[in-house]
């Protein structure tokens, strides 16, 4: 290997130190590190996934399947990074993967050995005894041997940048096709974006020298296109997805950061000219390092000024591939050529002409060489002879990049004269141009993209084209050889042509069980070198077409995307948005420990009550039970319900009615979906003839207004009511106990708060300090209550006041505590509302006996919806005083196997303090028609059973005296 | 590139006018007198007077957003206010670098006509509602529920 002297695009003035496996080498700006590599002589860079055999480098792009590597930067190891993608920096420190104790000695090499019986599928035929069980210690050790690189546990980084952007054109590559898509549709003003995946554009064109005619139009068209404002060519950035909308997903390199960006990119149309990937030959021992793509080499030459080797065998059955032999024998190596074609007269002329020795109608049957190639066997119709190389050039042709087409649903259709698949019909405001298409020389690609930037709807001008040099690009469809050793069909997934064979003797021959049975395909190259040549194995063992074989669906993305990437900066804290409460700093300031509830964040107990949940929570309810307690509620979703028909819209969404209800007065509703089931449950409160104010649960505020708006605009558009949402506005509290009503009355003496005034489920508005206050007798608990909503920049100024009036007896409770008030009271919220119950289940179907004009009423009276045997709500009184009842459990009857679903749940379940033992709310199979029973509740994956009676539901105040004061 | 954001967002009272469906001549009439301006014709569009932004966010909802009159009043019985006086902030984004911050959070084509100056769009930052007029070419008034002020300060 040989660092040229000139010749390049890279940046000799600098020298770039890196380290490789713990040795240092240099490199330049410009390299990358497979570049880099090549130049400091070393071939050997990997192991392979399943035999651990040497592995090399074999292309110069992200089809790479072998020369993967880590990149370790303190204690972030980041593995399967594409050598041949990964740009040069200083200092970057670099590891190769998959061998132990080291790359030129790997002790798992001996699976070379057993390769007969590590054929494709033999984890379905092997390691299967002696006992059924024995298959969880093997699969131990399989799991430890498999995979490629290592991960670590350290955080990529902070955040990555996310964007998104729009484009009246993106146009993914930029080799001819996509640079003259660009300078078309950018003339006739277009908002053009050109991505390109490689840090320098110009694909194919960067194979040609820069004295050529190719690489002067590619000088000149970037000239011309940093001209116009309009386009941006964005280099190191992968289109990895194509999604609904023309939505296209990037990801964007930044190697000196490490830290990968995510633009998600909106396009008015879509121009694909990302090129063709080269393929492989497959042959006896052609995964030796030192195997390469012909226009690979041709790459390293031209790109980075490293010849690959100094005797190169060239082994093709494409034109294309005398190129390579000619520049690099241009460049000082020794060249032979073995074509499997019969002799092409015009390039066997030039070849001559440089000395090179050609030998057509050539088979290689097998190659010699541990950590580098050092021969291959050649046999053709004049004899069979060892030729003695140090690089192995191959060309099958050429695969279209064709993945995103088919990201959306479009099936590749096959191209006979390229012997490959290309794009199926693409929708309207998408076309191909290039290679992609078949296209294989420069100036058939650039006249592609400008007729297909006009087909596209811009007004662009056919191009000038460049006196280009006639491009020989003949080719045949190539034949696999087989001999001693194995022939490699995906280098990455040691996947060979007799695990081909293998999988059509066992019956899986169809394209989809072949990639999934031989894993084919599957590695992080997604078989960009390796699926061609499956199918075209198959198909041969099956005497059909290649086409006939058909190919997979190709899906996102078509790279490996960093998982880092495509968080974004939803990471830590912006994870997700967080809703605080306008008492929110009091709260923290005050010893509460907080928790999430959805996307609010809310007391959860208050570390003055306990130590812990568990202990607070029971003081905290004997402080309601006992003087008096209070709860920010500001979570409650609540809307705002104006116009002539909002009583008319009321009594449609919830079962009960609210027609009649007067001013002034609050009502318990329940809505359900259409299809009978209970939906949420909340109050709403009357405040004028025509405004209304509804509060929700928490969890279903924004599903209530979506539904309400939903309706509006479809089934009831005749309604004159508008519904907004009024959650953000208030400031809202609970203040509960029997001593609620006097502190009340203290900290609001200007208000008539007696029973007269405000009896139960009474409304009364006022203000407070200047800001709005709305007072409603509420009660959650089962104790004297109201709920009090206030402007919310008042709330937390409200919120102190009525603390500092009701102290010390008034103190604040938390989430834990408010549910296990409910509990005793035998009131029903979301571990019961569940989206499987009906009203007649939670107990309330005698709210809706005399009605049957409300949302849900029809298919809420289906048979299986109003079984006698459905699971029903029952109270749980624990019967063991030694042991709690558990949420979740289940519930068996008398008599019954305790295994299975049982006949119950138990949903919700507390201490009850006052009562001196755990409680639950439950559903079981019949409800209270089995009130007094004894049951099993069983926690099958704790391992708990308790014994419980069948009670009712309401433990604590059946009659409701408390809420009355 | 720069930008200025206020962090601290500012309070936004906002006066809401619904018209019912079959009144939507008579409702306009009768908005448009009560706020003394001709109200903005096209969903999207806002306008500025002395004392506010007027927005046409739907078909037949308006916002008058700013101080002023917070008190539900007669719109002749073609429609309704609904005083939403502190549910909303609003933050300030100014400055060239203004368009690719917002970019981050929202899909928003800022080239487009339906996107320029005077004009508004409804989007989401993590599906939070949120409301952007553009004020001008490189200044944005973002528009969220009070609840999520924090959080998206945080975020900016």
């Amino acid at each position: 290997m040989t660092r040229l002297s000139q010749g390049g695009r890279i940046d000799r003035s600098r020298m770039l130190r890196f380290t490789f496996d713990g040795r240092t080498l240099t490199g330049h700006p410009g390299d990358t590190v497979a570049s880099a590599l090549l130049a400091n002589g070393i071939r050997l860079v990997g192991r392979s996934f399943k035999y651990h055999r040497p592995r090399g480098i074999l292309s110069a792009g992200a089809e790479e399947p072998s020369a993967l590597v880590t990149r370790i930067t303190g204690d972030l190891r980041e593995p399967n990074l594409p050598a041949t993608m990964l740009d040069l920096a200083e200092g970057i420190v670099i590891e190769s993967q998959n061998r132990w104790p080291s790359l030129s000695f790997d002790l798992q090499a001996v699976n070379g050995l057993l390769a007969p019986f590590l054929g494709a599928g033999f984890y379905y035929k092997t390691f299967m005894g002696p006992t059924r069980g024995a298959w969880k210690v093997y699969e131990h050790f399989i799991r430890k041997a498999a995979g490629l690189g290592r991960a670590s546990e350290a955080a990529a980084w902070e955040a990555a940048p996310v964007r998104s952007d729009f484009a009246d054109l993106a146009v993914i590559g930029s080799g001819p096709a996509g640079l003259a898509a660009a300078l078309a549709a950018g003339a006739a003003g277009a908002r053009v974006m050109v991505i390109e995946q490689d840090a320098v554009p110009g694909g194919r064109l960067l194979d040609c020298p820069e004295a050529s005619v190719e690489a002067a139009w590619r000088r000149a068209a970037l000239d011309r296109l940093a001209g116009m404002p309009s386009v941006r060519v964005m280099t190191r950035t992968t289109a990895f997805g194509l999604y609904d909308g023309n939505f296209l997903g990037l990801a964007v390199r930044d190697d000196a950061s490490g830290i990968g960006a995510l633009v998600q990119l909106h396009a008015q149309r879509i121009l694909h000219a990302g090129g063709a990937l080269e393929q492989p030959l497959v042959f006896p021992g052609n995964d030796r390092p030192g195997v390469m793509l012909a226009g690979a080499a041709r790459r390293y030459l031209t790109q980075f000024g490293v010849l690959a080797g100094r005797r190169v065998l060239v082994h093709s059955c494409t034109d294309h591939a005398w190129q390579t032999a000619f520049d690099l024998a241009d460049a000082g190596a020794a060249v032979v050529i073995a074509d499997q074609r019969p002799m092409p007269a015009a390039l066997a002329i030039a070849a001559g002409s440089r000395g090179i020795r050609v030998i057509d109608q050539a088979r290689i049957t097998a190659t010699r060489g541990r950590s580098a190639i050092r021969a291959a066997r050649v046999e053709s119709p004049t004899g069979t002879e060892w030729i003695a190389c140090d690089l192995l050039c191959t060309s099958a042709g050429w695969s279209p990049a064709l993945h995103l087409t088919s990201h959306l649903g479009t099936r590749p259709i096959w191209l006979p004269e390229l012997n490959a698949f290309v794009p199926g019909p693409l929708p309207p405001d998408q076309a191909a141009a290039g290679a992609v298409t078949g296209a294989l020389t420069t100036g058939a690609a650039i006249a592609q993209a400008a007729e297909a930037v006009r087909a596209l709807g811009f007004a662009a001008e056919a191009p000038a084209l460049p006196d280009l040099p006639e491009e020989p690009h003949a080719l045949t469809a190539p034949v696999q050889t087989t001999g001693r050793g194995k022939a490699f069909v995906d280098l990455q997934m040691d996947v060979a042509l007799s695990d081909i064979a293998l999988a059509r003797r066992e019956g899986f021959e169809a394209v989809e069980l072949l990639k999934r049975y031989t894993t084919t395909g599957m590695g992080t190259d997604q078989g960009k070198t390796s699926n061609l040549a499956a199918l075209r194995a198959m198909a041969d063992r099956r005497g059909i077409a290649p086409a006939e074989a058909g190919t997979t669906v190709f899906r996102p993305p078509f790279t490996p995307v960093n998982i880092g990437t495509l968080a974004g900066r939803a990471l830590g804290q912006h994870y997700k948005p967080i809703r605080h409460s306008p008492m929110h700093d009091w709260h923290l300031a005050n010893g509460a420990e907080m928790i999430e509830v959805g996307l609010w964040i809310r007391p959860w107990f208050y570390r003055a009550a306990g130590p812990d949940a568990g202990a607070a929570y029971i003081a905290e309810m004997k402080t309601v039970r006992q003087a008096a307690g209070l709860m920010d509620i500001s979570t409650l979703g609540k809307i705002e319900i104006t116009g002539p028909d909002g009583a008319t819209l009321l009594d449609r969404v919830y079962a009960n009615g609210f027609a009649k209800l007067p001013v002034g007065r609050a009502r318990y509703g329940v809505m359900l979906r259409d299809d009978g089931i209970v939906m949420d449950d909340g109050t709403t409160s009357r405040l004028t003839d025509e405004r209304w104010f509804m509060t929700t649960s928490t969890a279903r505020a924004a599903e209530v207004l979506s539904r309400l708006e939903f309706l509006l605009d479809t089934a009831w558009r005749d309604l004159r009511v508008a519904v907004t949402s009024v959650t953000d506005e208030w400031a809202a509290m609970s203040i509960a106990g029997p001593q609620a009503q006097a502190i009340l009355t203290r900290a609001l003496p200007d208000l008539d708060l007696s029973e007269a005034a405000l009896p139960q489920m009474g409304v009364l508005q006022a203000t407070w300090r200047g800001s709005p206050l709305r007072i409603l007798r509420i009660s959650y608990s089962g104790e004297w209550a109201c709920e009090l909503h206030v402007g919310a920049r008042a709330g937390e100024a409200l919120w102190r006041h009525l603390l500092e009036t009701g102290a010390p007896l008034l103190r604040p409770y938390g989430v834990e505590a408010l549910g296990a008030l409910r509990v005793e009271k035998g009131h029903v919220a979301g571990p019961e509302i569940d989206g499987r119950t009906t009203l007649a289940d939670l107990g309330m179907g005698r709210m809706v006996a005399k009605r049957n004009a409300y949302a849900g009423h029809v298919l809420s009276r289906r048979p299986a919806l109003t079984a006698p045997d459905r699971l029903q709500l029952v109270g749980l009184d624990c019967l063991e005083p030694d042991k709690r009842l558990r949420g979740g459990a289940l519930i068996y009857g008398p008599g019954q196997p305790e295994s299975g679903h049982g006949q119950g749940r138990v949903t919700s379940v507390t201490f009850s303090p006052e009562l001196g033992r755990y409680i639950a709310l439950a559903l079981f199979a019949g409800g209270m028609a089995a009130e007094g029973q004894e049951v099993a509740t069983v926690h099958h994956i704790r391992g708990e059973r308790v014994r419980a009676r069948i009670v009712s539901p309401h433990f604590l105040d059946p009659e409701g005296e408390r809420m009355k004061g | 590139m720069t930008m200025q954001t206020a962090l601290a967002p500012t309070d936004c009272p906002i006066l809401q006018a619904d018209g019912w469906p079959g009144c939507e001549a008579a409702f306009e009439t009768a908005l448009s007198r009560q706020w003394g301006v001709t109200l903005p014709a096209t969903v999207g569009d806002w306008i500025a007077t002395t004392e506010a932004r007027i927005l046409r966010l739907a078909p037949r909802r308006f916002w008058w957003i700013g101080d002023g009159p917070m008190t539900p009043a007669s719109l002749d019985g073609a429609g309704t206010l609904t005083p939403l006086a502190e549910g909303r902030v609003a933050f300030q984004l100014d400055g060239p670098a203004a368009r690719a911050r917002l970019s981050e959070f929202i899909a928003v084509d800022w080239d487009e006509i339906a996107c320029r100056p005077g004009r508004a769009v409804l989007a989401g930052i993590h599906r939070i509602p949120v409301c952007v007029l553009r004020l001008a070419p490189e200044r944005f008034q973002l528009i969220a529920p009070r609840t999520f002020a924090r959080s998206i300060a945080e975020l900016l």
